[in-house]
């Protein structure tokens, strides 16, 4: 298997908006989430996952209460609150739109210029 | 929202600090034993588990001091600092703190001069010819008089009600005629919405009734047209489209009325009120313009005495920075509060 990728610079605001949109994780189920889903491709730095998510939580895009973890103790729990979704969304979209630019110019070919 | 939003996680985190220190410990712990509890799962003995899991995180009062900056927590905190730390440096040095006190009191109160020398000349004295000779005639009673359809106009009703400026006509021709003392009397009534009609839709305007030598006595002109007491005649034309479009018009009307009426003197209505300002305006502008540079110039004093005192500390800025106080924060400290 290959070595893992560090994550680009500011993918990983969105990718934690990701990870929460499809249900309320606390910050060490962001972690696995995020790993499982990219089946183990990313390398997330773990010192770097809660200030993300404390500033996420401070622009309002997700908001936090506490629960009961799958091991019967006390966590933090993230949402993503509308605003975040809407977010995401753009975020998204740039995301998106940014891939296909840079793709196309990386599959250009000599006769196409 | 998201900026109420963040004003209210800002506050929060300011208010119940140690709420948010612990709950943050609390967070942190949860993330390291439940990845340790995962490593154990994988076959890892329990200490060994527990160090991979501290160490897989990386540095965790870095992680925390970043979750504090990210709710802005850290900005009140050094702001705090950067006071105190300047407090100490004034006490330390009182010959600066004289001068700078000095400096700045100087530009406030040349500021504050100025400023009550427009407001006196310029917004609280009567626009009259001579307002310190104005006086205004008042009437008091011993009990409240009967009084029907009089002015009340109102700075000078008394708050008893038994005394105000409003005089009948007969009294007031009395007067006039026995007072020598005085160079003018004029009598007025007022203020008063007034309909206002010509060829034009009526409109309400604010009037006040007025004597014939009410306009020499102030010894005021007339914002548009001419004082009364005068044979020559004065048009006032309201339009809805452009003024000066009428202005041929006007003449050839005029003209037809009689040859030997000239009309002269054809401005609109806010080039005469521009003409009115001028004065006031120009005022306006030299009174901020120097007010202003009051203001610069103090600073520039400052500035100077910064400069120095920066000069002469130059040494000791080094070993602030070379001792990693951020250079942004040693500058501040050193500009801001020598």
């Amino acid at each position: 298997m290959n070595k893992p990728l560090d994550l680009l610079q500011g993918t990983l605001d969105m990718l934690i908006l990701k990870a929460v949109s499809l249900g309320p994780l606390h910050g060490y189920g962001v972690l696995l989430r995020i790993q499982q889903i990219s089946k183990g491709h990313l390398e997330i730095q773990q010192g770097s996952l809660y200030p993300a998510l404390y500033r996420l939580e401070h622009q309002g895009w997700i908001t936090s209460e506490w629960g009961e973890s799958e091991n019967n103790r006390k966590a933090r729990y993230y949402c993503l609150t509308s605003a975040g979704k809407r977010r995401l969304q753009t975020e998204a979209g740039k995301w998106n739109r940014m891939a296909d630019v840079i793709a196309g110019i990386l599959h250009t070919t000599r006769g196409e210029v | 929202m998201t900026l109420w939003n963040r004003f209210r996680s800002w506050l929060q985190a300011i208010l119940r600090r140690s709420r948010m220190e612990s709950d943050m410990d609390t967070e942190l712990r949860f993330h390291i034993e439940t990845l340790a509890e995962d490593l154990v799962r994988g076959g890892l003995p329990r200490e060994e588990a527990m160090r991979r899991a501290r160490m897989e995180f990386g540095g965790i009062e870095r992680a925390k001091e970043e979750c504090r900056e990210a709710r802005g927590v850290t900005l009140l905190e050094s702001l705090a600092q950067d006071i105190r730390f300047g407090l100490r440096m004034l006490r330390k040095s009182p010959g600066f703190t004289t001068i700078a006190v000095l400096t700045l009191a100087l530009g406030i109160g040349a500021n504050t001069a100025i400023f009550s020398f427009i407001d006196a000349v310029l917004l609280r004295s009567l626009p009259v010819k001579d307002p310190q000779q104005l006086v205004v005639f008042v009437w008091s009673a011993r009990v409240n008089p009967k009084l029907q359809g009089h002015s009340d106009y109102g700075d000078c009703a008394d708050q008893t009600g038994i005394g105000d400026c409003s005089f009948s006509i007969p009294f007031f021709k009395t007067v006039r005629a026995q007072a020598g003392a005085f160079s003018g009397m004029a009598a007025f009534a007022g203020p008063m919405d007034v309909d206002l009609s010509g060829n034009d839709a009526a409109s309400i305007v604010r009037g006040l009734y007025i004597s014939g030598d009410f306009f020499s006595t102030l010894g005021v002109n007339t914002f548009v047209g001419r004082p009364l007491v005068s044979n020559e005649a004065h048009f006032e034309l309201r339009v809805a489209a452009n003024p000066t479009a009428l202005v041929k018009a006007v003449r050839e009307i005029v003209s037809q009325a009689g040859d030997n009426l000239p009309l002269t003197d054809v401005r609109t209505q806010i080039e005469q009120i521009d003409q009115i300002l001028f004065q006031e305006r120009l005022m306006a502008r030299l009174s901020s313009f120097f007010g202003g540079l009051a203001l610069v110039l103090a600073c520039i004093g400052l500035y100077g005495l910064l400069s120095y005192k920066v000069a002469r500390r130059t040494r000791e800025l080094g070993i602030r920075m070379a001792r990693s106080s951020a250079i942004c924060c040693a500058l501040w400290s050193a500009k801001g509060f020598c």
